[in-house]
C-alpha cells in the first residue's frame, strides 16, 4: 500500500518487543521444562523402571542369541564342550575391539558357520567382513551375506557390494583368490575405524549395551529372588517399587548432601555438638531407610555379587540365601519404621481434618457475610429501580411516591450503617449514623405530610369537577328543563325558562327589558326585526328566493352546475387515448384482434 | 525520526477519563500544530493541468499505474493524533501526517532512485523540481513541508502534551 506517513511523536510501548521477549521466555521455559522433564525422568522412578525393563530385555535377547549360536554349533557338529564359550569369547573380544555390537556379530558368525562349517574359517571370514564393512560402509549383515553366498559359489553378491573386483575376476577366480584379493584391498580397515572417534563412540555404546545386558541379567536373577511369588505380575510390581524407592533415595541423597553443607553453620550456631537434626535431614535419612527397608543393603550387595560373579544357578541360590538372611536382619527395623510411619500419617490425617473443619467454618462465615452483602445489594438495586421509575413518572403523585420510597431506602441504609457503627464501637461513627438516620426520618416525615396535603387537594378537586353529561339524572333534568322551555308561551315563559346552571327562580340576565317574551312569537308568525327597531313579515323576495316582479305563486327556476371534473378537452383526450394505445402496443398488449388493420 | 515521549497514551486516556474538556483542548492544540503541514503540503501538489497528460485518468484505460487526480491526492493528505498500533519495534505513533494516495506517493517520491527517468524528467520539466529532505524523508510535498516546518510542529505537540500533563497533575493534586 502506497502510504507515506511521517510520525512526529511516538511512544515506545514495547508490546511487540515484550511479546517477542515473552515468546523467547516461553521457549526458554519450554526448554527448561523439557530439560526438567528429562532430568526428572532420568532420576524418576519411571526412568529407572524403563531402564530396568530395557536391561532385562537386552539381557534376554543376548541370552537367546547365545543359545541360538550354541545350537548352530551343536547342529553342525562343531560343539566339543567349550566351543560355544570360545566362540562367544571371540565375539565379545571382537565387539570390544571394533565397537560393533554382538547383536550384529553373533548372527553374522552364525551365518558364516552354517556356510563354512568351520569355526576357524568363519572367524577368518568374519574378520574380513568387518574390514569390508568398514571400508565400503556397507552393513555387516549385507557383507556377511555376500561372503556366505560367494563361499557357496554365488559371487554376484560380492560384485554388488562394490568391493573393487571386476566381473572377470569374480567369474574366473575361485573363492580363495577372491578372499585374498579382498584381504589385500581391505586390510586394516576395521582396526582403523575402531581407532577413530566413531569407533570410540561405538565402543562406548558397546560398553553401555553390555552394561545394560549385565544389569538386566542381574536384575532378573535378583528380582526373582526378591519376589516371593515368581509370577510376572508380582515381578513387575517389585520392579516398580524398586524403581520408586531408588528415585526417592536419589532425591534424598541430593537433599542430604545439600543439608550436610549446612552442618558447620549449625554447629557454629549451637556452639556444640548437633543433638537435634533438622527436619529435612531426618526426612532424607528416613527416605534412605525406606529404601533399605525395601531392598536391604544386603539385597544391593547381593545384586552386585551376582553381577561380579555372573548369574549362574549356584550364585542365584547363594544370593537368595543371603537375601533371606539380610531380610530377617532388617525385619525389626522395618517394623519400627512402619510404626513410625503410621504415627506420622495419623498426625498428618489429624492436621488435615482440622484444616478441613477450619475451611468449612470459613466458608460458613463467608456465606454469612454474603447474606449481609446481599441486603446491601438489594437496597442498591431498589434504589436503582426507583431512579429508573423517576424517569417514567407522569404525575406529581407518582413522583411523591417514588421520593417516599427512596427516602425509606435511605433510612434502611442509615439503619444498616448505624448497626455497623454500633458493632464497631466507634462513638463518632455511631453519632454520625444516628444523625443521618434522624435527618432521613425528618425527610420522610415531610414527604408524608406532603402526601396528606396532596390527598386533601385531590378530594377538593373531585368536589369541583363538572358532572358527567352522560349521567342519567342529568339527562332527565335536562329533558325536564327543555320541556318547560317548549311548553312556555307568552309572558309565562320567562318564569319557566330556568337555566341549566344556577337558580331556576332567578331572573335571567342580559335579555332586553322590552318584552323579551315577544321574540319567539315574532318568528312564529314569520316576522323579523327591521332596521327601524320594528318587525316585518317574512318576505321571500327580499331574500332572493323569487325573481323580481313575481308573485308568491310564480315558479322557481333553479340552475344547478355540476362540476364533473373534466380532465381534458376532446383533442387532448384523443391524444391521450392514442398514446395509451401506442404504449399498450409497445408492451405487447394489443387491443386489436388478429387480421385487423 | 519521531520524537519519543513516554506516557503519552496513558495521558490521553487519563485526560479523556478525568478531564474531557482538557482532552478536547489538547486535541485541538495538536491539530492546530499539524494542520499547517498538511495545508502547505496540499499546496505543493500540482493541479491536473500541471501533470503529464498521460498520467491523468483516461476513459477505457486498462493500465494499472495509478492515475493522478489533484482532488483525490489532496484529499489523501491529512494528519492523525490518535495512537496507532505498535509497529514491529514496539513504537506507537501519537501524531502523524500522511499522504495516503498512490498517486500522491508517486509524486512525492518519484526520482529518488531514478532521477533521470523520462517520466520524472518530463514531469519536472512541466512543473519544476523541488524535492526537500534527506534520504527516506526526501519528497516534493509532505516531506518538503515537514522539512520546511523545521520541527515547529513537533515542538508545538510536545508543548501541548506537556501543558495537558501539567494541568492534569495539578487537578489530581487539588483533588487529593
Amino acid at each position: 500500500m502506497a502510504n507515506i506517513v511521517i510520525d512526529i511523536l511516538a511512544e515506545f510501548t514495547g508490546k511487540n518487543a515484550f511479546k517477542s521477549a515473552e515468546t523467547s521466555t516461553d521457549k526458554l521455559n519450554k526448554s527448561a521444562k523439557s530439560l526438567g522433564k528429562t532430568l526428572g525422568l532420568t532420576f524418576s522412578g519411571a526412568a529407572v523402571l524403563a531402564y530396568a525393563k530395557k536391561s532385562i530385555k537386552a539381557a534376554a535377547e543376548d541370552q537367546a542369541a547365545q543359545a541360538s549360536l550354541a545350537q548352530t554349533l551343536k547342529n553342525l557338529g562343531l560343539e566339543t564342550g567349550n566351543t560355544a564359550e570360545a566362540v562367544n569369547a571371540f565375539i565379545n573380544n571382537l565387539e570390544r575391539q571394533t565397537g560393533i555390537l554382538d547383536d550384529e556379530l553373533r548372527p553374522a558368525m552364525d551365518r558364516l558357520l552354517r556356510a563354512t562349517g568351520s569355526v576357524s574359517e568363519s572367524q577368518k571370514l568374519l574378520g574380513l567382513a568387518l574390514d569390508i564393512s568398514a571400508g565400503t560402509g556397507k552393513d555387516l549383515t549385507q557383507v556377511t551375506q555376500g561372503l556366505q553366498k560367494a563361499f557357496l559359489g554365488n559371487v554376484q553378491g560380492l560384485g554388488r557390494l562394490g568391493v573393487g573386483l571386476t566381473k572377470a575376476e569374480l567369474k574366473t577366480g575361485n573363492f580363495a583368490d577372491i578372499t585374498q584379493k579382498l584381504t589385500d584391498l581391505f586390510a586394516g580397515q576395521a582396526e582403523r575405524q575402531a581407532d577413530s572417534f566413531k569407533g570410540s563412540i561405538d565402543k562406548l555404546a558397546v560398553a553401555a549395551n553390555n552394561a545394560s545386558e549385565i544389569i538386566g541379567t542381574g536384575l532378573i536373577t535378583a528380582l526373582q529372588g526378591l519376589g516371593e511369588d515368581e509370577s510376572i505380575n508380582d515381578l513387575t510390581t517389585d520392579i516398580e517399587d524398586f524403581a520408586t524407592e531408588i528415585s526417592k533415595s536419589i532425591q534424598a541423597v541430593g537433599l542430604l548432601l545439600g543439608l550436610l553443607k549446612t552442618v558447620p553453620d549449625l554447629l557454629a550456631k549451637t556452639g556444640g555438638p548437633l543433638f537435634k537434626l533438622p527436619k529435612e535431614l531426618t526426612g532424607a535419612i528416613f527416605d534412605l531407610e525406606k529404601l533399605f527397608k525395601f531392598t536391604g543393603v544386603g539385597a544391593l550387595s547381593g545384586i552386585f555379587d551376582f553381577l561380579n560373579k555372573g548369574a549362574t544357578g549356584d550364585n542365584t541360590a547363594s544370593g537368595l540365601a543371603h537375601l533371606a538372611e539380610l531380610q530377617a536382619k532388617y525385619a525389626a527395623s522395618t517394623l519400627k519404621n512402619g510404626k513410625k510411619l503410621t504415627t506420622e500419617e495419623l498426625n498428618q490425617l489429624k492436621a488435615k481434618q482440622l484444616k478441613l473443619a477450619i475451611d468449612k467454618a470459613n466458608l460458613a462465615l463467608g456465606k454469612g457475610s454474603n447474606v449481609f452483602d446481599m441486603e446491601k445489594i438489594q437496597l442498591a438495586a431498589a434504589e436503582k429501580n426507583q431512579a429508573e421509575q423517576l424517569g417514567k413518572i407522569t404525575s406529581q403523585a407518582q413522583l411523591l411516591q417514588i421520593t417516599n420510597d427512596l427516602a425509606r431506602l435511605e433510612i434502611k441504609q442509615s439503619i444498616l450503617a448505624l448497626e455497623e457503627a454500633i458493632a464497631t464501637g466507634d462513638v463518632k461513627a455511631i453519632t454520625a449514623a444516628t444523625n443521618k438516620l434522624n435527618a432521613d426520618l425528618n425527610i420522610l416525615g415531610v414527604l408524608t405530610g406532603q402526601k396528606i396535603k396532596l390527598t386533601e387537594i385531590e378530594s377538593i378537586l373531585k368536589g369541583i369537577l363538572p358532572k358527567d353529561l352522560i349521567n342519567l339524572a342529568n339527562l332527565n333534568e335536562a329533558i325536564r328543563l327543555l320541556g318547560l322551555i317548549g311548553a312556555g308561551t307568552g309572558n309565562t315563559m320567562a318564569t319557566h325558562a330556568a337555566p341549566i346552571l344556577g337558580d331556576p327562580n332567578k331572573s335571567p340576565v342580559g335579555i332586553p327589558a322590552t318584552s323579551p317574551v315577544m321574540v319567539p312569537s315574532i318568528y312564529s308568525f314569520g316576522q323579523r326585526p327591521n332596521q327601524g327597531g320594528g318587525f316585518d313579515f317574512f318576505d321571500p323576495e327580499k331574500v332572493g328566493m323569487f325573481s323580481a316582479g313575481s308573485s308568491g305563486t310564480k315558479s322557481v327556476t333553479v340552475v344547478v352546475n355540476v362540476n364533473a371534473g373534466t380532465i381534458a378537452n376532446p383533442e387532448q383526450l384523443t391524444t391521450m387515448v392514442q398514446d395509451a394505445v401506442i404504449s399498450l402496443n409497445k408492451r405487447g398488449d394489443l387491443l386489436t384482434y388478429a387480421g385487423s388493420l | 525520526m519521531p520524537a519519543s515521549v513516554k506516557g503519552g497514551i496513558e495521558l490521553r486516556k487519563a485526560l479523556r477519563k478525568f478531564s474531557p474538556d482538557l482532552a478536547k483542548e489538547t486535541q485541538q492544540k495538536m491539530s492546530g500544530a499539524l494542520k499547517p503541514i498538511t495545508k502547505s503540503a496540499k499546496g505543493y501538489f500540482p493541479d491536473d493541468s500541471s501533470v503529464l497528460s498521460g498520467w491523468l485518468p483516461r476513459e477505457n484505460s486498462q493500465s494499472r499505474f495509478p492515475t493522478y487526480s489533484a482532488r483525490q491526492v489532496k484529499a489523501g493528505v491529512g494528519f492523525k493524533t490518535s495512537p496507532s498500533k505498535p509497529n514491529r519495534r514496539g513504537f506507537r505513533s501519537l501524531a502523524s501526517v500522511f499522504n495516503k494516495t498512490a498517486a500522491g506517493a508517486i509524486y512525492e517520491t518519484m526520482g529518488r532512485k531514478t532521477p533521470s527517468s523520462v517520466f520524472v524528467q518530463n514531469q519536472n520539466n512541466k512543473y519544476g523540481q523541488s524535492m526537500k529532505g534527506n534520504g527516506k524523508m526526501e519528497g516534493r510535498a509532505l516531506y518538503r513541508t515537514y522539512e520546511e516546518n523545521q520541527g515547529k510542529a513537533r515542538e508545538a505537540l510536545l508543548e501541548a502534551i506537556k501543558i495537558a500533563a501539567d494541568k492534569l497533575n495539578a487537578t489530581a493534586k487539588a483533588r487529593g
